[in-house]
């Protein structure tokens, strides 16, 4: 008795091959089924078909037909608007990212001071970005009139003509990247650096001081390194974001006047909901993704140079306790 | 064994009836939709007996006049060709058109429809800037209704892909007299030869100009009755009405890019040529008539100063006018509905747009249609309502400009715009000339008007603006992004 005991516990345990593991695997599945059922029918299944529509002309109220890489040699050889509404995306997250990143952080510095009131601020500071974006773009727009808006008004009390805005092709990407800075500046990235600058601990900044540094010297030889995980977070969130701007120019300017906010995002939608190009607009969201795709592994690939992670020996984030 | 479920138990029975649940759902729904409903009865050819004398097929019913009761004595003659007897042809129907004022004149004649034909009809909205995405969708999921609203540039597209259905047969089996629409409206609603649509509403583009009474009164300005002799006299006017920090003069253009491509449009055929050529193939923005157009475009709002420029355009072009900030306005006749929004602010009147060097005002025939899916299964019935959507009542009830945003476009019948009581709008006269004398649209040949709007739109808006000339480097460039878009094989 012994021995054969003994020899069974000897033997490895097959995975899933009891009874047991097969119905507690079953009931795994049976509790995640009804997210599984959402994941395949309203994401993966619409992903397979948009690569599938890529390659084929497709109008919706026609079956698609077989056009191979057609829509892609159309996009990178034959469409103008491609490239350059892509430069202007690409121009567009240039001023929004680090502008959003400096102001998002300047906000969480002041939150992050402890003053009275505190809480009101960061309740004011957040307001713009869960204002739904409609209301946020119908309110811009007619603050930026240009005959009769608020902000030319302002403008001529002190002497300055104000510009078009949105109404001119100098200006209306200027009028957005400001109208997007105002919706997400005091929004969640704000909210995460703040949490990024309360866990610097105190002990750092006390340190500093006690060696004489000035208090630029501790914002960026302290401040920054200790919540450079948090910049990097959202820098990786907000290119993802600003390469993605759609509702300001589809609500604002309709990618005018004269192409000037004709995004990306923005030549997708019109290609598939205003001409029923889907095939067409399904390889220009592929291509969209592979970009987002290397953009974001580019930054990933490059964390190591710049971000400090407290406790990571190869970052010098030598503990010194 | 324990009579209390356990934990366990109940929770793996959760989810499994949650894991049911969502299969049985996703089973109903990718399954296709019950199309219309087969009628009882299909045959056209038996005739009902009416109910009353009054009782007419909707093609041929006298104009209903709210406050009157119909009395078959004073009932307008029917249309020679419509048959004289109600037909009780049962069955359901979908009907798509857009929120609105066409929304509300469904309410008020379908029931008198439905007791007519027995056909009960279903009636489905979606805003305009929605509605085509939303028809196409349903048409490519297979569940389109029966009976749709449709624009001239949109059905020669469902036409070629096959999903709307050719109406010669039905025209001829029911010998409907296609005479009692404005010939423009008809050739609007063929498609390679074959009639694909009836006319619902017609308008003869952006060719009536409208100005505020008081404000030219008071200016001390006399205004022609009819027409202004010449654009020359047109911007003499317009410059003694600018001033005070309003302008004389507004053409009809927005931040929509299809209303600039009507819009532009009219002046190019009243120079005497049009965007394309005639087989829709090719540009014409680089033939000298076509750049004098847009040159004078340009000289209105940069040089005489006397138009509304693209900085303060509007989404409606009217928005200008009732704000007291334009005297006059070029428009079509959905503009007389203006009286309704003013609630007699200041009197409004109008006129012919001048001549152009090409010795017309340029018009342009622009449709709304009805047109009838061609995978329905009740033709007789689709056709019957087809027919009372681009009747006389119809017509009529769509051009009352009844309050609201009802629009003061009319249907496209010869008789609606003759009736009464649309000839009863003092706007309304100026019209009878324009919509006898409108020529239809030209489309791109591979039917991408909404591109070539799109192009057309984008690069002409700097010049609009004013930030460009309108030399020959810029005419280059407009004749090349349209003529891009030309080349495009078809959508």
């Amino acid at each position: 008795m012994s021995t054969s005991s003994s020899a069974l516990a000897a033997q490895p345990a097959r995975r899933g091959s009891s009874p047991l593991t097969r119905r507690r695997a079953i009931e795994g599945y049976l509790y995640i089924s009804p997210f599984l059922l959402g994941f395949l029918i309203f994401t993966a299944y619409p992903l397979v078909m948009s690569f599938y529509l890529s390659f084929t002309n497709y109008n919706i109220i026609s079956d698609p037909v077989w056009a191979g890489l057609e829509n892609y040699r159309r996009a990178f050889f034959e469409d103008d608007l491609f490239w350059s509404s892509l430069g202007r995306t690409g121009k567009y997250a240039l001023w929004v990212v680090p502008l959003g990143i400096v102001c998002s952080l300047l906000a969480a510095m002041l939150l992050n001071q402890g003053l009275p009131g505190t809480t009101i601020f960061r309740t004011i500071f957040f307001l713009p970005s869960i204002t739904p974006i409609i209301a946020s773009v119908l309110i811009w727009l007619w603050i930026l009139q240009p005959s009769i808006g608020v902000m030319n008004y302002l403008l001529s009390l002190v002497g300055i003509p104000g510009p078009a805005w949105v109404q001119s092709t100098a200006w209306a990407m200027p009028s957005l990247v400001l109208l997007s800075l105002w919706n997400t500046a005091g929004g969640s990235r704000m909210i995460v650096f703040l949490a990024g600058l309360q866990g610097v601990p105190q002990e750092l900044y006390e340190a500093a001081h006690i060696d004489g540094a000035s208090a630029w010297q501790r914002f960026w030889h302290v401040t920054i390194p200790m919540i450079s995980p948090t910049i990097f977070f959202n820098l990786v969130i907000s290119v993802i974001g600003a390469l993605s701007v759609f509702s300001v120019a589809y609500i604002g300017t309709q990618g005018g006047p004269a192409y000037a906010t004709y995004f990306y995002v923005y030549h997708l939608y019109v290609s598939a909901f205003q001409y029923s190009l889907m095939g067409y607009a399904s390889a220009l969201a592929w291509v969209f993704l592979l970009i987002v795709l290397f953009l974001t592994v580019l930054q990933f690939n490059l964390q190591s140079r710049w971000v400090f992670y407290a406790g990571d020996e190869k970052s010098g984030g030598k503990d010194n306790g | 064994m324990s009579s209390t479920m356990s934990r366990r138990a109940m929770l793996r029975g959760a989810a499994s009836l949650i894991g049911a649940l969502g299969a049985t759902a996703l089973l109903s729904a990718c399954g296709s939709s019950t199309p219309a409903a087969k009628p009882a009865e299909t045959k056209p050819a038996e005739a009902a007996k009416p109910a009353a004398p009054a009782a007419q097929p909707a093609a041929t019913t006298a104009p209903a006049k709210p406050a009157e009761a119909a009395k078959p004595a004073e009932a307008a003659k029917p249309a020679a060709a419509a048959p004289a007897v109600s037909k009780k042809i049962g069955g359901e129907l979908r009907l798509h058109l857009r929120t609105g004022p066409e929304e509300d004149t469904m309410k008020a004649v379908l029931p008198k429809f439905t007791e007519d034909t027995g056909i009960n009809v279903k009636v489905e909205t979606f805003p305009t800037d929605e509605y085509f995405v939303k028809v196409s969708t349903l048409m490519a999921g297979g569940t389109a209704g029966d009976v749709m609203w449709s624009i001239y540039r949109n059905t020669p597209r469902w036409a070629n892909n096959k999903v709307i259905a050719d109406l010669d047969e039905l025209v001829a089996n029911d010998k409907f007299d296609l005479s009692q629409y404005y010939p423009s409206g008809i050739d609007a609603a063929k498609y390679q030869g074959k009639l694909y649509a009836l006319p619902f509403k017609l308008h003869p583009g952006p060719t009536a100009l409208y100005y505020n009474a008081n404000m030219v009164k008071d200016a001390g300005v006399t205004m022609p009755d009819k027409q202004f002799a010449s654009w020359e006299d047109l911007i003499k006017t317009a410059k003694t009405l600018t001033k005070d920090g309003r302008w004389g003069f507004q053409i009809n253009l927005t931040p929509n890019t299809t209303n600039t491509l009507q819009s532009v449009n009219m002046y190019l055929r009243s120079w005497g040529t049009d965007i394309y050529s005639e087989d829709g193939k090719k540009s014409q923005l680089n033939d000298p008539k076509a750049k004098e157009a847009i040159s004078f475009i340009y000289k209105l709002m940069h040089e005489d100063k006397v138009a509304v420029t693209a900085k303060d355009f509007t989404a409606s072009g009217e928005d200008l006018m009732i704000a007291g900030r334009v005297a006059m306005l070029q428009a079509s006749s959905s503009t007389k509905s203006i009286t309704t929004k003013l609630a007699g602010k200041f009197e409004v009147k109008n006129l012919l747009m001048p001549n152009g060097p090409g010795g017309t005002y340029g018009t342009q025939a622009i449709t709304d249609q009805i047109v009838m899916n061609a995978k329905t299964q009740n033709k007789p019935a689709a056709w019957e309502l087809v027919k009372l959507l681009c009747g006389k009542d119809v017509g009529i009830r769509l051009g009352g400009g009844t309050g609201g945003i009802a629009s003061g476009t009319t249907g496209g019948r010869i008789d609606v715009v003759n009736d009464p009581a649309i000839m009863a709008n003092p706007l309304h006269p100026v019209f009878l000339d324009l919509l006898k004398n409108a020529v239809a649209p030209r489309l791109p040949a591979n039917l991408r008007e909404e591109e070539v709007a799109t192009a057309f739109h984008q690069t002409l808006t700097p010049v609009f603006l004013g930030e460009r000339k309108p030399d020959d480097a810029f005419f280059t460039e407009l004749h090349t992004a349209v003529q891009r878009v030309l080349d495009q094989p078809i959508a």
